[in-house]
């Protein structure tokens, strides 16, 4: 979890020097935040964050269900146990919610940035609601990719133990 | 003088597996070969009903003439003897390989060809059959009219060479090592299988098992690594590994680390050359390839165990 944050972080703020290296001078993109994005990135983040919201639900107990609770899984586990005594039934499962849990406030967070942080006409505070949203949208792609990785994990598991 | 049955495993390139590579080498009378300055015969024969090659790797001498030592009249004497024009003095190789495994026995004794010298031997038939196939591919593909990208392609089906390696029991790699003329690398397997457990996603049905290689600096001193290797086998229990060296004629040789006896059946020469009056054609009716089979029915663990190496 903390090395997918680390490198959000590192895409975020490499994205954000090249903007205030090629947009000269900065101020400019005062303006075009505030004409062009603003209004976008708030209703496009709470969107998100609502949406992503009821598929973490839905996720999460789908994959308990068919998954982590069939006996062949625990039987699976129990054999792993003998080479690793540290494996967990849920530690997968628990991580991949706190990640979508972390995505959602993410969002929520970002889209709120939009309209407090946001109206301040001043390019520091542009640039941090920026950077909240790439950083967010990093973190969002990745959650996507971890969850088609589960839903594939989820159907080749159905496919042996069906 | 004694004679030993020695372990070793043969792995192929891409394109031609070991049976079929066997098969076109059966199909011959005999591979003539020229190595370390002597000719050798090579004959492969399939063993009907077995999963087993035989072979025989006959080294022909070039001289005539041989000494003996005899005691006359209480004195030693030394006297040369002279063979007749139409016989050469030779050195026999009697060896068995199981086409599905690779595993194999090869029958040796001093002065005869070396387990890597008939490797060497063998990996030359292996690389002359592939070099044909590969010009067959060419011609049946166009011949001279097709682009160079094609033929790399062909060549590129066939990548990879026949490997040998011999089988080494733990405790005897340090004499063997010593014996080696440099040392590249020396690979082991852990006998631990990890299973870690993933952060996100549900658990697998793999376990991995652990590898690691590691790699010397050319001119170190074979001493001083074998001493340390064997020192490494002996704290971690090593059942498994490999040792990869050049010998003193500078050929790649490869040790693997086995737990299997120290060879796989002892004969004292003169009584398996007494019973080894056969015709060339024959050789796979002898009582050695039959004493060959038995020793390897009675390790099926190791000669007719695949393994995913």
């Amino acid at each position: 979890m903390i090395k997918i944050i680390l490198i959000s972080l590192f895409a975020t703020l490499v994205i954000v020097a090249g903007i205030y290296i090629y947009v000269v001078p900065i101020d400019k993109i005062v303006m075009f935040y505030g004409d062009k994005l603003r209004g976008n990135l708030f209703a496009g983040f709470l969107t998100l964050g609502g949406f992503l919201f009821s598929l973490k639900t839905f996720i999460v107990i789908k994959m308990k269900e068919n998954v982590y609770d069939h006996a062949e899984y625990k039987r699976n586990l129990d054999e792993k146990k003998r080479l690793n005594p540290n494996l967990t039934l849920y530690g997968p499962l628990q991580r991949l919610s706190n990640l979508l849990f972390f995505s959602v406030l993410f969002s929520i967070i970002t889209a709120v940035l939009q309209l407090s942080l946001g109206l301040v006409e001043n390019w520091h505070a542009v640039l941090v609601c920026l950077a909240t949203a790439i950083f967010t949208l990093i973190i969002l792609v990745i959650s996507l990719f971890l969850i088609k990785s589960n839903l594939d994990q989820w159907f080749g598991f159905l496919e042996n133990n069906e | 003088m004694k004679v030993r049955f020695l372990g070793f495993s043969f792995s192929t390139g891409d394109g031609i597996t070991l049976e079929s590579f066997l098969k076109t080498m059966s199909c011959q009378e005999c591979y003539e070969f020229e190595h370390g300055g002597y000719k050798r015969l090579l004959m492969v024969r399939d063993i009907k009903g077995k999963d087993y090659f035989a072979g025989l790797l006959v080294t022909i001498k070039d001289n005539k003439k041989f000494c003996e030592l005899k005691e006359e009249g209480g004195e030693l004497k030394v006297f040369v003897t002279t063979i007749d024009d139409d016989s050469h003095l030779m050195e026999f190789n009697f060896f068995l390989v199981n086409k599905l495994t690779g595993f194999g026995i090869y029958q040796h004794y001093h002065n005869s060809c070396s387990l890597n010298g008939f490797g060497h031997i063998c990996r030359k038939a292996y690389n002359s059959e592939k070099d044909l196939i590969i010009k067959n591919d060419i011609n049946d593909a166009g011949g001279d009219t097709i682009s160079s990208t094609k033929i790399k392609k062909i060549r590129a089906r066939y990548k990879g060479s026949l490997k040998w390696e011999m089988l080494v029991r733990p405790e005897k790699l340090e004499d063997l090592i010593n014996e080696l003329e440099s040392i590249k690398a020396f690979e082991l397997d852990f006998l631990t299988l990890r299973a870690n457990e993933p952060v996100f996603k549900p658990l697998g049905n793999i376990v991995e098992k652990e590898r690691r290689k590691f790699s010397f600096v050319r001119d170190t001193p074979v001493k001083y690594l074998a001493s340390e290797i064997g020192r490494v086998i002996k704290k971690l229990d090593l059942k498994s590994g490999r040792v990869f060296g050049k010998d003193e004629n500078g050929i790649d040789q490869i040790l693997k680390i086995c737990d299997n006896p120290d060879n796989f059946g002892e004969y004292d020469f003169d009584d398996l050359a007494a019973k080894l009056n056969f015709s060339i054609d024959d050789f796979d009716k002898t009582w050695v390839v039959k004493e060959l089979l038995k020793a390897a029915r009675e390790n099926p663990h190791i000669f007719e165990a695949e393994t995913n190496d």
